[in-house]
Formats: structure tokens, C-alpha cells, sequence
């Protein structure tokens, strides 16, 4: 599955995305999680508790389920408008 | 309508739009603009880079704008919102509600504003000389947004 990063998470990891290996049952945050063990930057820009993520395009919270297809983003915080 | 997008737009142009909107019915129309400004101390700010998530800018719009019509009476809506780069003073976002009573015009456009301004997906970049600075989210945008909970 890829993970899309956005703004200033996409600078501080020096990507736009990254590839995980997807299990049953896995929530955004464990994938969340499996990333921070890549260790740094991953374990400091993900530990930060104003991250969100949006699975396929919309806001969700990290306790949502995946599937294989789902398109999931971690990104900051907003500042559009 | 609700457009992403690099160009700069025309406030009278939208409002036209809004205008031919069911015209015998509308009574009111209630249009925002938001414009880039220099909110440093230093006011060396040359501008702002906006970045988007595509194809999710336009669902949150989308959804920002279908939940509002459950809320409200609104006859019809415009959102536009620019991405790209920016300079003090250009025009970032506009919201326009036509409605047949003023009370739903008004709330409806200060909705949108306030859920896009804390779940749209773009994200401000600050450009000053050769440094750019990501914008922070502000307590405030999200205690406006509160009120509407």
C-alpha cells in the first residue's frame, strides 16, 4: 500500500511517499506505527500528535481499518482559506 | 461550483454567477474574499506557496459545501480556492451563498470558511528571500470551528 505525505511532512522525510506491506487488520495507526520503527526522520515527524491522515481522500481517525487498495496520507495540520 | 485552481479569479464574475442562480427566488447573496497578507514582524514577506492534496481538495470542498446545505436554505454555492504561488495582497479564496433570506446567506458562507479553514487540505509555505517557512495551524481556526459543532 502507499502512504502519500504532504507539506511539511513531505520535507521532513525528504518523500512523497512511502511503500508498506499491508496484514489483516491493519489500522492507520499500526501502519503508522511500522513507519516510526524505520526509525528517524519517520519515528519524530509521526510521533507528532497534530498529524493526521486521510484515508482514500477523506479525514479519518487512526483507529480505521485498512484494506490493501485504500490510498492513505499522513499530512499536518491544515492552513488553507 | 467549486474550482482548485492556479488562476486568479473575478469577485463581480462569481457574484454574477451566483446572481442567475434561480433569480426570482434569491433575495440575498453573501460573498467572502480571502487575500494574502503580510502578517510578519519583519514585512519582508514576499509571498506564499499553497500546496493541495489533488482529487481530495475537491471532495473536502464538496463536502464542506454539501453539509452546509443540509444546515441552511441555500438556493446555490461558489467556492474557489488557489493553489501555486501567491503574492501580498492577491486573492486566495473566495465563498459566495445565494439564498432567499439574508440570515442563511450569512451563516452559510461563514461555515464553509470555517470548515475549510480546519479540514480543506492545503497548506500555506511563506516565502521570504532565499526562506520558506511552513504556516502553523492556528488554536483560533479550530475554536471558530467549534462553535458550529
Amino acid at each position: 500500500m502507499k502512504v502519500l505525505y504532504f507539506a511539511s511532512i513531505r520535507e521532513a522525510l525528504d518523500t512523497d511517499h512511502d511503500i508498506v506491506d499491508l496484514t489483516d487488520d491493519m489500522t492507520v495507526e499500526a501502519v503508522r506505527k511500522l513507519l516510526c520503527a524505520k526509525g528517524e526522520p519517520w519515528a519524530s515527524v509521526l510521533s507528532n500528535t497534530s498529524l493526521l491522515a486521510a484515508k482514500n481522500q477523506e479525514l479519518v481517525s487512526f483507529d480505521t481499518a485498512l484494506e490493501a487498495n485504500d490510498e492513505l496520507a499522513f499530512m499536518p495540520p491544515v492552513t488553507g482559506g | 461550483m467549486i474550482s482548485v485552481q492556479t488562476e486568479d479569479f473575478s469577485v463581480q464574475d462569481l457574484y454574477e454567477q451566483l446572481r442567475q442562480k434561480d433569480a426570482n427566488a434569491t433575495g440575498a447573496i453573501c460573498t467572502f474574499t480571502g487575500l494574502v497578507r503580510d502578517f510578519g514582524d519583519d514585512k519582508d514577506l514576499q509571498g506564499i506557496e499553497l500546496e493541495h492534496y489533488p482529487g481530495m481538495t475537491l471532495k473536502s470542498l464538496q463536502k464542506i459545501v454539501d453539509e452546509a446545505k443540509t444546515r441552511w436554505n441555500i438556493i446555490d454555492s461558489v467556492v474557489v480556492h488557489r493553489i501555486g504561488k501567491l503574492f501580498v495582497s492577491d486573492q486566495i479564496v473566495f465563498v459566495g451563498v445565494c439564498s432567499s433570506h439574508r440570515a442563511d446567506a450569512f451563516a452559510a458562507t461563514e461555515f464553509i470558511m470555517d470548515y475549510l479553514k480546519t479540514s480543506a487540505p492545503f497548506w500555506k509555505k511563506e516565502l521570504k528571500g532565499s526562506q520558506s517557512t511552513w504556516v502553523e495551524a492556528k488554536q483560533s481556526d479550530a475554536d471558530r470551528f467549534d462553535k458550529w459543532k
